[in-house]
């Protein structure tokens, strides 16, 4: 079956997400308007933004599981908080960097974001801020913030490149540039649980499976690899040959999508197809390639699965989302033994 | 009374010649106003055959136009066709290659891609027999030779 | 496993020893000779020469050899050895020069390296240089004696120096098989011998040799900075090449020939030049009989049989180029044109008997390239040619109208002459390759930017002709003929995406067209089922090597980071003989049963190990997963 091809963004696609029920895909890219459309149609229901809007790339975007609220953060150092319906503002505070991740908590009222390090004055940090709390909205007020994250060794700042709630929102666990994984317990201050050689590069996307239980992590390393949600304890990788930006589990099957390819500074116009820009689908136990998805024209940023996981979606440097509905040689396959 | 008629027959006359006049004028601008009435219809009839012909005209020009396009459509398929074995194969049942039609053409084309697969299928299907006798002649080449390596080992 | 360690692999004295076969007793060692800087070696090495044959009384040529070995500096270390052409030379140099003064600090001592040898063998530092016993290697052809005939290849790769990994692999059908696998059994590169019987690997301080199923070492040869060797045609004599040391202007031991079973060092070649020679400097004749060097425009033929006397056989001058055949002792050679009224000369020349088989002369001869049929019977010679030649004002001469000619010698009959038979090939040819066991000459071309494959053939005692030219979609530079005839492969590794074409000679159809991105070699195996694509080097992506089938069938790929050696090990000539081979051919229906039973039985069989190994996998990782949900589930409920 063709894709829809969700044409409307101007740079490259930096995230994408479906809502709980899956009829809203919301995207986000390096130019400034973070967009929702009707995932079954590809039609563009609206832009957050310009009004308000930010004014620089939009790195990460997440809907609330009501699909009420959607909150963005931004390389224009701040993050905003819109109403996902009338896509009008409700809140925005500046960052002293960008904000790299955001997050909403499973019961929707909390939500964290990952800002970067910058030099020595400010630190790497995990925010955490309560919706409902007004001085949380407007200051500095939080539920939570955490900010260091330094190398045991020699004491660097590991920047979060990732962000994610653990389960039951009691705990977050971070990907950081350093390959390194850390679950911090919210509860217990100061209780976290490291792996620090979870990968050799940068984590660029984690992904929980549907129940919480695991999830999927994508690193520079070419790798993309399954942790236990509780104690990141290593399950499975999924070699890629190619830097994996992006990695999602199947909510129906054994299945895990990737998707990445070689940094866009070094393609070459000629090497498209040596970038080896496809999605990429995985057995989760076997850890065997079955099939890949070709047409972008560069390296997939970011992947999701829909929630009833009968399609998937991919957002590319290409600026392209491409919406594909899984058809039924793909149900039919499956990995014998 | 001859006098009084003669006295007011210019009269008369003057008046009976202004009524003739009159009448006639009147005449003469009723005739003016018909006459510019039919040419007035006759021009809007003019200007719609005009029209009706014209578009009739470009109807037919059209549909010749198509007609051509589709011609050549149809030609350039064929000569497509052409330039591969199985396609000179089906078109060899046609005898007059300048008038075929579009469903003519379907139907060849469904002809040609059938040539083509079955010509793809007997094609692999040929490869994978000389794979596979290339393969079994070394084998059984190589069965044949171990004794005589043996031997010469052991010589 | 690392087998061989530095004191295996020669401590310095020995690396010098002269050949046993020689006999000791006319070798001498002179000591306490001056320490010469290395520009000045060569002054040093003459003042010695000069003093021996001064006061010995002998002839230049009765100094066999001499070694004067040196610090990593190129500066001597002040003895040296000498060896004469008998003991009584030994006798009478030690009689006359021991003691004798050199100059106010040096008085020269000698011995006999006889008498050294029974000295340095009581030095605790000294493993005594025991004369090696026949060790009976075990059975040298045993791949061939296996079963199934899986080709087996090498394969290196690791980064730098020092972290290479060597192992050989047989190509065995689903998967590879790992056959040997070592860290640091090579310090550079790794080579099969031409019959596949040696493994021959390079290290710092020599080459060895690998034999057998267990890969044993066999032996080994001694010269420093070894780069690179090359075997003779039938494996009985090695040479080996180092790199030529920079502060030396000519090298004495550049190139040392070695003699393969019993490891004797038969002789030495010097090279002046700054490159390092090529391995086939030395090039032998098929039946390893003669070989040849060509150096200052000549060519000396050498008999292997006597070696050790270093005489020249037969000499030929003024030559540009020359090529052995592959079959018979048959060399082709070609001389320049002198002027403008001695035209250039093609000769073919038979040993042992020098007899002038064939020459051709022809004028406006640029160059000249020998391309022999693997069989021997067709010599074709490319003759890059011009139509006139105009001198330069300021020296040098522009040559116009260039083209190609193809001078075709036909050695299918042996007891008639050769005939030679011309074509004149207008376009640029690219490259050109015979088919090995066939008459049929492919040419690539090219002409208007349009690269295009020709098909020349001679069957049946015909004069050779054009059966067909293809264009070609892509632009192709190479031909790689199938060792068994037939299929023959064009490809190009220029260029980021590498193209391979495989036709079949028979039909001359394209049987399949390819890209391969970033190709670097390709290599047939040798029983020509298989063609392998590899992408090599360092700062090549997606280092490894793809195994077609001879129509271009993708077969497999593996990943090999910093892949720097793929060899198909090569197999010695089929011991069967034409009449079995063609009634193999005709019985091949009584094989097949077997073989296809063979191979469902294979493909089962892996199928069935993956499918265990899967269930094994959904097992751990399921019950492993329970684990955690039971965990999960009671914080749920609490």
């Amino acid at each position: 079956m063709r894709p829809l091809l969700l044409q409307g963004h101007e740079r490259a696609i930096t995230q994408i997400k479906y809502n709980r029920d899956g009829d809203l895909l919301f995207t986000c890219s390096k130019d400034k308007l973070p967009t929702v459309w009707h995932s079954q149609t590809g039609e563009r229901l609206g832009t957050y933004g310009p009004d308000n809007g930010h004014n620089g790339a939009v790195w990460s975007i997440d809907v609330s599981w009501d699909s009420k609220k959607v909150v963005t953060g931004s390389g224009d150092a701040s993050w905003r908080l819109w109403d996902c319906e009338t896509g009008r503002m409700i809140r925005a505070t500046t960052t002293p960097t960008s904000v790299r991740s955001v997050s909403f908590s499973y019961s929707g009222h909390l939500f964290l974001y990952a800002t970067d390090a910058q030099g020595k004055t400010s630190s790497a940090a995990v925010i955490v801020k309560d919706t409902r709390d007004p001085s949380h909205m407007q200051g500095d007020a939080c539920v939570l913030s955490l900010e260091t994250f330094q190398n045991e060794k020699d004491k660097s700042v590991n920047k979060v490149s990732s962000a994610v709630w653990g389960p039951f929102d009691e705990s977050i666990i971070c990907g950081h540039n350093n390959g390194g994984l850390s679950l911090i317990e919210l509860r217990q201050n100061d209780f976290t649980i490291t792996n620090e050689n979870a990968h050799s590069a940068t984590i660029m996307d984690i992904q929980k499976s549907k129940d919480d239980i695991m999830f999927v992590t994508a690193s520079k390393d070419t790798k993309a690899k399954l942790f236990d949600s509780t104690t990141l304890e290593e399950l499975k990788t999924y070699k890629a040959d190619r830097p994996v930006n992006s990695a999602a589990i199947s909510p129906i099957k054994q299945h895990i999508l990737l998707g990445g390819g070689q940094e866009a500074m070094q393609v070459t116009t000629t090497d498209i197809r040596q970038g080896k820009f496809e999605a990429r689908f995985f057995h989760m136990v076997f850890e065997e390639e079955f099939g890949r998805v070709k047409g972008h024209f560069g390296p997939i940023n970011s992947v999701a699965f829909h929630p009833d996981g009968n399609s998937f979606s991919t957002g590319g440097e290409d600026g392209y989302v491409r919406v594909h509905t899984l058809d039924d040689t793909y149900f039919d396959f499956d990995l014998t033994f | 009374r001859d006098l009084l008629s003669n006295l007011t027959r210019p009269h008369k006359s003057d008046s009976r010649q202004k009524s003739l006049e009159d009448r006639e004028r009147e005449r003469e601008q009723q005739a003016k106003a018909a006459k510019k009435n039919k040419d007035k219809e006759s021009a809007a009839a003019e200007a719609q055959r005009m029209q009706r012909d014209t578009k009739q005209f470009e109807e037919q020009r059209n549909k010749l136009r198509e007609k051509e396009l589709e011609k050549q459509v149809i030609k350039e398929k064929i000569e497509k066709m052409k330039q591969t074995e199985f396609g000179m194969r089906v078109l060899k049942e046609l005898e007059d290659w300048e008038n075929v039609d579009v469903k003519e053409l379907d139907r060849l084309e469904q002809r040609h891609r059938e040539e083509m697969r079955r010509e793809e299928e007997e094609n692999n299907q040929r490869l994978k027999i000389q794979e596979k006798k290339i393969d079994h002649i070394v084998r059984a080449k190589h069965l044949e030779e171990v004794e005589l390596r043996r031997q010469d080992n052991e010589a | 496993v690392d087998d061989i360690t530095d004191e295996d692999l020669l401590a310095d004295i020995l690396k010098d020893k002269p050949s046993e076969d020689a006999g000791m007793e006319s070798v001498i060692i002179i000591d306490n000779i001056p320490i010469a800087p290395a520009e000045k070696l060569d002054k040093l090495k003459s003042v010695v020469r000069k003093l021996i044959i001064t006061h010995v009384k002998i002839q230049p040529d009765e100094i066999v050899n001499e070694i004067f070995p040196v610090e990593e500096n190129g500066s001597n270390k002040g003895f040296a050895f000498f060896e004469f052409k008998d003991g009584s030379i030994a006798e009478r140099t030690k009689a006359v020069l021991d003691g004798f003064r050199f100059d106010k600090q040096h008085t020269l001592t000698i011995d006999f390296f006889t008498d050294f040898e029974k000295y340095v063998s009581q030095s605790d530092e000294w493993e005594e240089p025991v004369r090696r016993v026949f060790k009976d290697p075990g059975n040298l052809r045993w791949w061939l004696e296996k079963e199934d005939s899986y080709d087996q290849y090498l394969v290196i790769c690791g980064g730098n120096s020092g972290t290479e990994m060597a192992a050989v692999f047989e190509n065995s059908p689903v998967e590879p098989l790992l056959l040997e696998q070592r860290q640091h059994w090579t310090d550079r590169l790794a080579m099969w011998s031409p019959l596949g019987t040696y493994l021959a690997t390079f290290h710092q301080k020599g080459v060895a040799l690998w034999v057998g199923k267990e890969f044993k070492q066999f032996t080994k040869f001694t010269q420093n900075d070894v780069v690179t060797a090359g075997f003779s045609p039938k494996e009985r004599y090695i040479l080996t090449v180092r790199n030529k040391p920079e502060h030396l202007p000519v090298d004495d031991q550049s190139m040392i020939l070695w003699d393969v079973v019993t490891s004797t060092k038969l002789r030495s070649f010097p090279w002046d030049r700054r490159e390092t020679p090529p391995a086939d400097t030395v090039k032998w004749s098929a039946d390893e009989k003669f070989y040849a060097l060509l150096a200052k425009e000549t060519i000396n033929v050498y008999e292997a049989e006597n070696v050790i006397s270093n005489k020249t056989f037969h000499e030929i001058k003024e030559v540009a180029d020359f090529s052995w055949s592959p079959s018979q002792s048959h060399l082709a050679f070609w001389v320049r044109e002198q002027g403008e009224n001695v035209p250039a000369r093609l000769s073919l020349v038979g040993f042992p008997d020098k007899a002038d088989l064939r020459t051709k002369q022809l004028f406006h001869v640029l160059d000249c390239q020998f391309v022999w049929q693997k069989a021997g019977e067709y010599m074709a010679v490319k003759v890059n040619r011009y139509k006139s030649a105009k001198k330069r004002k300021l020296g040098g001469i522009d040559y116009t109208g260039h083209y190609f000619n193809l001078e075709i010698f036909n050695l299918t009959n042996a007891k008639k002459e050769v005939p030679v038979e011309s074509i004149e090939i207008k376009d640029a040819i690219i490259d050109l390759a015979w088919e090995p066991n066939g008459s049929i000459l492919v040419l690539l071309t090219a002409a208007d930017a349009v690269t295009s494959v020709s098909f020349y053939s001679g069957r049946l005692g015909k004069q050779f002709e054009l059966v067909k030219k293809l264009p070609l979609r892509h632009k192709v530079e190479r031909i790689a003929w199938s060792p068994m005839g037939q299929f023959v492969t064009l490809y190009t590794t220029s260029g980021s995406v590498g193209y391979l074409t495989f036709i079949d000679t028979a039909d001359l159809t394209i049987m399949a067209d390819l890209e391969h991105f970033l190709l670097s070699e390709v290599h047939w195996d040798p029983t020509g089922r298989y063609l392998t694509a590899v992408t090599k080097g360092n700062n090549k992506k997606d280092n490894g090597y793809t195994i077609y089938s001879f129509q271009g069938r993708y077969v497999r790929n593996e990943k090999v980071d910093g892949l720097s050696v793929f060899a198909w090990r090569p197999r010695p000539p089929t011991l069967l003989s034409a009449e079995k081979q063609k009634e193999i051919r005709r019985n091949l229906k009584k094989y097949a049963p077997e073989f296809d039973a063979k191979d469902k039985m294979l493909l089962n069989k892996a199928s069935r190990e993956v499918s265990e190994r899967r269930k094994r996998q959904m097992e751990a990782f399921m019950e492993r997963l329970e684990r955690t949900r039971r965990a999960f589930d009671l914080r749920k409920a609490y």
